[in-house]
């Protein structure tokens, strides 16, 4: 009892003198930081602004670093270990006030940058939200390595590793389901991961970068206050057990030398399967095995400093292969169940097709993937979501002939959202073919493949439809909102001229023509086209069903812009396919 | 006061220490002999709590020290490879120190300043390996501790600095009634000073026992004979060494050295007989010669 009193009254004397150790470091940090973000800026007659601060945020980073590596130290070495941790002076005190001390420190530092930002009315909250736990929790994180570590190097690795360990993990997760993906037609490892990451595993509130948007400031105190605790609770657990005389080696736990070997066995398979994208199944699990394998005892033989693993250290690669491989397949089995799954007619509120993975909604002056596109997006122009029952009847069929007919190269995107009325959402995703197959020397069985009759009827029916024509060639069948535009400017290839409200009305005419003549009347192979939302319908028309069937392109305008202005901004921009001959008689006047 | 019991440890597969046993009373004087290697250290190591023990207890004052901190600031450790934080004086550290011991006493430090004439002001790093154990050895003395484990703490020092290190012991276990256990291999030093003294090799206390009871046990004779002589054997003492030096006869025995003298007398002429004292330099390599560890000539 008379102990506990003793240390307790040491604690802030013992704080006290580690501060003033730190002296010498606090003058070279501020030096570093005010030449960095005042002195060197003003010197070569740039303005000081945000960008400065991030700067200085580096700076303070590597320097709080630093320390604690310095600090921590004496975890690393039997010497210091033997010297501190023989006094009247607990492992868990010692922690502590390197905790207490190191937090204060990077507060006496970040001091500054804040008042700078103050003073010069910066916008850094974003900077700071997000910059200020990370340093913090760096600082948990570089006590749990220091602890877990045997040396101070591999201490400074681990602090780094262990700061990314959720990411790393989540790339192990993404290696998994990518493998899945290679199984199930349909089957998206973005959109799973999103999900997940947007339901489960998340990860932007893990590292306060949702904080930046979302300012639940409640939250983010909960959560700073939760996870430095979470390490500290660990870092005390692993402190109990560890194994002084193991200090000098890498790591001081067997146990994490066998996670990390595992952990880096997963990531380097996963690497090399991202550069050959290609690859199929088998080609990824023999990658897993044999490179995983590969990996684990490099990984092991580094950590051990010995060549000569133990059979333990085997024995549980065979484990993790064995569960990673079951997941794999656990996963390829549950996920193939809701493989054919399409919704039923009645179910769908609306339905989003698209070959792009990403739309820029102009509106919003932001590019949203397409698997973020929600059923309120509808407001803006540059998102179709068809709602009629034709359309929706005409996807389904689209849909269900991908389905049905797996003949097709799977590497150009068909991405699909159901939007439903209970309010969930069906996500899938498909590669039916690639631009190579569009060149000159293929084969008639690409061709084959490319033109399957069924699913040409049922982009054609989509096509047929009114939503279609009127959503997704706005300014040629919506009338309301083409009547409305009075003069504008057309510029053909780069030479502007004036447009009256009398050569839109022509223009749309024309172009109606030579839509019905040339792509709606004819039993074109459409799916490329038809699912390419954008303004440049005619261009990918023109690319890809003109050339094919002509064997070679032919354009007669490659770029035509009209421009109106009608309080905001319209641009729509068209290439003109040579084919287009009511259009391309009236535009005459205009080269 | 520090009882150490069935320690074992090991280091991956090599048993470091193998059910060591160890008592210390109060005011004793323990002296840990070893051979190089055989573990010293390591107990340091597991009293001081710096190595966890896979087996056995350590108790100091009948408490099991595991789940107990509180005798860290009874105890001072001075370890055989010693460590000063950088860019410390001796007062500095000495500073460091007080915050740490309640009873550091800063009168006891300056007096111990003085009697080994150390520059307290000198960085610790600048002062030879032999200054340095003398300020670790004064800072150790100066917080007043109970228990004063001391880790080869004389070895490599000259002889008057020696006996400057052994008076301070005895006047602090004399006057504060200080328990020390001290490892070292400066044997005869330990032999002038313990009160007990405890064998180590192989990770094992081959024994441990008072030094006045080691003595007792244990006896060298020399004694000449003037006609052909073989080795007498009974079941009441035995001959740990037998050795002939020109015509006079060494052993070394374990036992009861009158039953000795008797057997011998009644068969043999002797000449000679004298009892020799052994010292603990003898003791320990006799005990060792006896497993294996012996000081076998060596033939070029």
């Amino acid at each position: 009892m008379e102990q506990k009193n003793i240390k307790h009254s040491n604690f802030l004397n013992l704080l006290i003198n580690g501060l003033k150790e730190k002296r010498n470091w606090f003058i070279l940090s501020m030096t570093i930081l005010i030449t960095t973000v005042l002195i060197v800026p003003i010197l070569i007659g740039s303005d000081i602004n945000e960008e400065n601060i991030i700067v200085g945020m580096v700076e303070i980073f590597i320097i709080i670093f630093l320390n604690c590596i310095i600090d921590l130290s004496y975890l690393h070495d039997i010497k210091k270990y033997s010297f501190y941790l023989s006094k009247p002076n607990s492992e868990k005190d010692k922690i502590n006030l390197f905790l207490v001390n190191n937090i204060i420190f990077a507060l006496i530092n970040i001091f500054p940058l804040w008042i700078l930002s103050i003073i010069m009315k910066f916008d850094t909250v974003e900077i700071f939200t997000v910059a200020f736990p990370w340093l913090i929790i760096g600082i948990f994180v570089a006590a749990l390595s220091g602890v877990l570590s045997g040396n101070s190097i591999s201490s400074g690795i681990d602090t780094i590793f262990n700061f990314t360990l959720p990411l790393s993990l989540l790339g192990v997760i993404y290696f998994a389901l990518n493998i899945v993906e290679k199984v199930v037609i349909g089957f998206n490892t973005d959109i799973l991961m999103e999900n997940f990451i947007n339901n489960i595993y998340r990860i932007d509130y893990l590292y306060f970068i949702k904080f930046v948007e979302d300012s639940n400031w409640l939250f983010y105190i909960i959560l700073f206050a939760l996870i430095p605790l979470l390490i500290y609770l660990l870092t005390m657990k692993v402190l109990k057990k560890r194994k002084n005389e193991k200090i000098g080696e890498f790591i001081v736990y067997d146990g994490y030398k066998n996670f990390i070997a595992l952990l880096v066995s997963t990531l380097v398979p996963f690497l090399f399967s991202s550069i050959t994208r290609n690859s199929g199944v088998i080609g990824l699990l023999l990658s897993f095995v044999i490179l995983g394998s590969l990996t684990y005892y490099v990984a092991m033989a580094i950590l051990e400093k010995s060549f000569k693993l133990n059979k333990k250290s085997f024995k549980l690669l065979a484990v993790f292969m064995t569960i990673f491989i079951g997941f794999v397949f656990v996963g390829g089995v549950v996920t193939k169940q809701y493989e054919n799954k399409i919704p039923n007619i009645n179910e769908i509120e609306g339905i989003v097709i698209s070959n792009d993975n990403g739309v820029y909604i102009e509106e919003k002056e932001e590019y949203v993937n397409f698997y973020d596109i929600e059923l309120s997006f509808e407001k803006y122009d540059d998102i179709v979501i068809y709602k009629s029952e034709e359309a929706k009847k005409a996807i389904i069929d689209i849909h269900k002939a991908i389905l049905e007919n797996d003949s097709y190269d799977r590497y150009a995107n068909v991405n699909i959202i159901y939007f439903l009325k209970d309010g969930s959402e069906l996500k899938r995703y498909y590669r039916l073919g690639e631009n190579r197959y569009y060149e000159p020397d293929h084969t008639k069985e690409e061709r084959k493949i490319i033109t399957n009759n069924k699913l040409n009827d049922a982009a054609k029916k989509l096509l047929d439809t009114d939503e279609f024509k009127e959503k997704v060639l706005k300014f040629i069948y919506d009338d309301s909102y083409s009547e409305n535009f009075s003069n504008g400017k057309i510029t053909i290839n780069g030479n502007e001229s004036e447009f009256t409200k009398e050569d839109i009305v022509n223009l749309r005419n024309a172009l109606k023509k030579d839509m019905e003549i040339n792509i709606f009347e004819k039993n074109l192979n459409m799916i490329y086209v038809l699912v390419n939302n954008t303004e440049n319908y005619l261009n990918e028309y023109s690319y890809n069903v003109e050339r094919y069937d002509n064997k070679h392109r032919e354009v007669y305008i490659e770029r035509m812009d009209i421009t109106f202005d009608q309080g905001t901004k319209k641009t729509h921009y068209y290439t003109i396919p040579s084919s287009f001959n009511n259009t391309t008689e009236f535009l005459k006047k205009f080269l | 006061m520090l009882k150490i019991e069935n320690l074992s440890k090991k280091f991956d597969e090599f048993e470091v220490l193998k059910s060591v046993n160890i008592h210390v009373e109060k005011g004793q004087i323990y002296g840990l002999a070893g051979t190089n290697g055989s573990g010293k250290t390591t107990i340091f190591k597991h009293i001081m709590k710096i190595y966890n023990q896979d087996t056995g207890n350590i108790y100091y004052d009948g408490k099991n020290i595991e789940n107990d901190d509180n005798y860290f600031s009874e105890f001072y450790y001075i370890q055989d490879d010693l460590f000063f934080p950088h860019n410390y004086s001796l007062n500095d550290l000495f500073n460091y120190e007080k915050m740490l011991y309640v009873n550091a006493s800063k009168e006891k430090y300056e007096k111990l300043l003085k009697y080994f004439n150390i520059d307290s002001f000198k960085k610790l790093r600048s002062l030879s390996k032999g200054q340095k154990k003398q300020a670790a050895f004064i800072l150790a003395i100066s917080t007043c501790p109970k228990v004063l484990l001391l880790d080869e703490i004389v070895d490599g020092l000259d002889a008057v600095i020696r006996r400057k290190f052994w008076n301070v012991i005895l006047e602090e276990v004399m006057d504060k009634h200080i328990t020390v256990l001290i490892s070292s291999h400066a044997l005869t030093e330990l032999d002038n000073i313990c009160d007990k003294i405890g064998i180590l090799h192989e990770g094992r206390i081959v024994k441990e026992e008072t030094m006045e009871h080691l003595k007792e046990n244990i006896i060298k004779v020399q004694f000449a004979i003037d006609e052909e002589f073989e080795m007498i054997e009974s079941e009441k003492y035995n001959v740990v060494k037998f050795t002939k030096i020109g015509s006079v006869y060494f052993a070394i025995l374990k036992g009861n050295v009158e039953e000795f003298k008797k057997d011998l007398n009644n068969k043999y002429n002797v000449i000679l007989f004298d009892e020799l004292s052994m010292n603990l330099e003898e003791i320990f390599i006799s005990e060792l010669g006896g497993l294996g560890y012996g000081t076998e000539e060596y033939k070029a």
